[in-house]
């Protein structure tokens, strides 16, 4: 039985007077693990709380078995983490090469050699290699993402925490990070938070869902993807029961609740679960655009 | 078209360095314009053996060590502190900035007369140290701030270094400012005093707040105190000797919340960096 | 076939790092041999290669490619030589006679010297080294007598009266001598 990488234990964490995270418990096993949630969730002040940025409001956390409380604990957590925040912002005039230097500077690769060849490698994973001499200004908003998660895979990091990495980039370049973030968690552990359910269902075993600070689901895809099991149908239009509807690619009309009898039951997918999920819990449910 | 080529011996004794001077000169001119014979040139050499490396090019024009790196690391530098020192945003325009300012002063104190001219002066020059200071470092001045603190490298490090740097650039041009202005008695030099308390202030401060929003403030109250010293007649009130007690407690005050802040770097506190819209995500 | 020097140029002003990459390969070579034979210091010679090629990269846009890139790299190389020289304390320079002082020239450079320069070749030949120096950094490498003096560690003023007799000897052996 291995032990966590994360523990939380009853954390909250208030912003302005609202609660963002609210008597928050979730535990993180090695491997890639994918944080659900719409926006206004707390997916990136809980991320922010993992990337040692953030302290809490009250609750324990344990990262790699260390309390980042602990001003010392809280290095060697660092010693150990990649973080690529939601917003990232670059110095004016910086090529990528300079700032993925900086940043491995700033990691504690002192030696020149070194740093080069580990700057060298991390984009070229990111296959921003041609195009590290340029400043990064002239990149596009995909490519400005990918400099931010080379960073982040600088020193190979026990935890990768990565808010939206795949924000901005078209399918090719969504695959292929895949590619690399499925490679970093077979020997770490890694954990996304995004809304796009398809990035989930690729890459990762286990799901946390948040919805207002708090976790409504914990546990593997498949678990979370069964419970929408016999809760999806096909039909010809869309069913006024249903919680949501959608028109789907062949013309025919996706809807997720309780199904009239005889429907046309189909497989559900992460999407579905989700959905459902975010239903059940008495939101506004809206799909939103992939 | 030139079709005569330099063979293969007497190029090979060319790059052994054995070829007579005559001999050399023609095959170095001949050279220049014959691809062929450079890319035999090229055949004969190891790039090894070549002094230095592609790698190196590659890494400064990738934009790995700048000028301002390089001079840092002879100057006695880490390289790796280098760096941090370098991505200074503040760095490059410290000095342009500074120069300008001095310049400034100088045009402004000449038409605005005497009385005037020091009172301006007193007032600005504390607030050049503090602002290229609160320039440094901090969610303000960093692009990627939340990036760094995340990282293992201590930030009061990188705060201390970069602000040294930025003093060395600025301080020296403002003192000779303060020299070559008609100023009265030891004003050209006394305003030292309360720039660094204010300087030891800030820094202490930015652990907690946003560097800029103190040397805003502190920016403020000094220069009300110097106006209102003005106002009232004595404009060298403010570096009394009852006033020198003062800065030397803000001094203190502002060591001790160094030394307390520094293992609070985090983006707690009312001014982390978070848009309304954004802050529930 | 390759790519000609002025099209990787004009790749190197697009950003281009693996062009820049084919023209290190390409001149990195002839361009340490030809600056080794005037400053044998290695350490030198890597820094001034390294800034020439930075230089490449940042004034490929603005090169007008009439003569050859060759040329213009030379240009560029011995310029930053002569500025680091000019800093230095000493001169680790080796002497424009050759190393082998006193041997025979080997037949083939007996004929390539008769074939480059022809009776020039040979003129050049009996002029006495300090001269046949100066001619060399400002007349071949292009100098003015300014940078030749410091190439040189000597006096401009030197150079120019080497120079001015190194002109009026060879007129004098050209002209003498039947066509």
């Amino acid at each position: 039985m291995t032990t966590p990488v994360i523990e939380l234990q009853g954390v909250s964490r208030r912003f302005r007077g609202a609660t963002v995270l609210d008597d928050l418990q979730l535990e993180v096993m090695p491997g890639v693990v994918g944080l659900l949630g719409p926006n206004g969730a707390g997916k990136t002040t809980l991320l922010r709380i993992l990337a040692t940025v953030l302290g809490t409001d009250g609750g324990s956390v344990r990262i790699l078995g260390r309390d980042p409380e602990d001003a010392a604990e809280r290095t060697e957590i660092r010693r150990r983490l990649g973080y690529l925040p939601q917003e990232l912002g670059y110095p004016r005039g910086f090529t990528a090469y300079r700032f993925v230097d900086y940043m491995a500077v700033l990691k504690e690769i002192e030696d020149p050699t070194v740093r080069r060849a580990e700057v060298r490698r991390v984009l070229e994973d990111v296959d921003l290699a041609d195009r590290a001499a340029k400043s990064i200004r002239t990149l596009s908003g995909g490519q400005r993402r990918r400099v931010g998660l080379a960073q982040a895979l600088l020193g190979s990091p026990e935890l990768l925490v990565l808010d939206e990495p795949t924000t901005g980039l078209d399918p090719e370049q969504r695959v292929s990070l895949r590619t690399v973030l499925a490679e970093r968690g077979r020997a770490s552990t890694v954990i996304i938070a995004t809304h796009q359910t398809e990035d989930v269902a690729a890459l990762c075993e286990h799901v946390i869902v948040l919805d207002r600070g708090s976790v409504s689901f914990q546990g593997t895809v498949s678990a979370l993807v069964a419970e929408a099991q016999g809760r999806v149908w096909l039909a010809d239009a869309p069913d006024p029961r249903a919680q949501v509807s959608w028109r789907t690619a062949t013309g025919r009309y996706r809807n997720l609740g309780v199904p009239p009898p005889g429907a046309d039951l189909v497989e559900p997918t992460l999407e579905d679960a989700y959905l459902l999920l975010r239903g059940a819990a008495g939101s506004e449910v809206e799909r939103e655009a992939a | 078209m030139n079709t005569w080529h330099v063979d293969a011996s007497t190029l090979g004794a060319w790059v052994e360095g054995t070829s007579g001077p005559i001999a050399s000169a023609s095959i170095e001119q001949h050279l220049v314009q014959c691809a062929q014979c450079r890319a035999a040139v090229a055949g004969l050499v190891r790039i090894e053996d070549v002094p230095g490396s592609w790698d190196d090019v590659l890494a400064e024009v990738s934009g790995g060590a700048g000028l301002v790196e390089r001079v840092l690391v002879r100057l006695g530098l880490r390289a790796g502190d280098a760096v941090v020192v370098g991505a200074a945003p503040v760095l490059r325009i410290a000095w342009s900035a500074g120069l300008a300012a001095v310049l400034g002063f100088i045009l402004v104190a000449s038409m605005v007369g005497d009385d005037h001219g020091q009172a301006l002066f007193l007032a600005l020059a504390p607030l050049m140290p503090v602002a290229g200071v609160a320039a440094a470092y901090g969610p303000s001045a960093d692009p990627s701030y939340e990036l760094g603190l995340a990282a293992p490298y201590r930030m009061i490090r990188l705060v201390l270094l970069r602000s040294a740097a930025v003093l060395l650039a600025a301080v020296p041009i403002t003192v000779a400012a303060g020299l070559l202005l008609p100023l009265d008695g030891a004003t050209g030099v006394a305003w030292v005093l309360p720039a660094l308390a204010f300087t030891v202030l800030v820094l202490g401060a930015g652990s907690w707040v946003d560097p800029w929003a103190a040397a805003v403030t502190v920016g403020a109250g000094w220069v009300t105190a110097v106006a209102v010293s003005a106002r009232l007649g004595d404009v060298l009130a403010v570096l009394a000797p009852s006033a020198v007690v003062g800065y030397v407690v803000l001094i203190v005050a502002g060591a001790l919340l160094i030394a307390l802040g520094t293992p609070a770097w985090r983006l707690d506190g009312q001014w982390a960096p978070m848009q309304p819209g954004r802050e529930r995500t | 076939m390759q790519p000609p020097d002025s099209e990787l140029l004009k790749a190197v002003a697009d950003g281009d790092t693996v062009a820049l990459a084919e023209l290190y390969q390409r001149h990195a070579p002839w361009l340490s041999i030809r600056l080794t034979r005037r400053c044998n210091d290695d350490g030198v010679v890597a820094d001034v290669l390294q800034d020439t090629f930075v230089a490449v990269w940042r004034g490929a846009g603005s090169y007008r490619g009439e003569a050859e890139v060759a040329g213009w790299l030379w240009g560029v190389a011995v310029r930053r030589l002569v500025s680091r020289l000019r800093r230095r304390a000493g001169r680790a320079e080796v002497p424009f006679e050759d190393v082998r002082d006193g041997l025979e020239a080997s037949v083939e450079e007996q004929v390539l010297e008769g074939v480059e320069y022809g009776d020039l070749g040979s003129a050049l030949a009996r002029l006495s080294p300090e001269m046949r120096a100066v001619v060399q950094a400002t007349v071949l490498d292009g100098l003015t007598a300014r940078e030749a003096a410091r190439l040189l560690g000597i006096p401009t003023n030197t150079v120019k009266t080497r120079l001015f007799r190194a002109k009026a000897q060879l007129r004098r052996e050209l002209v003498e001598v039947p066509l």
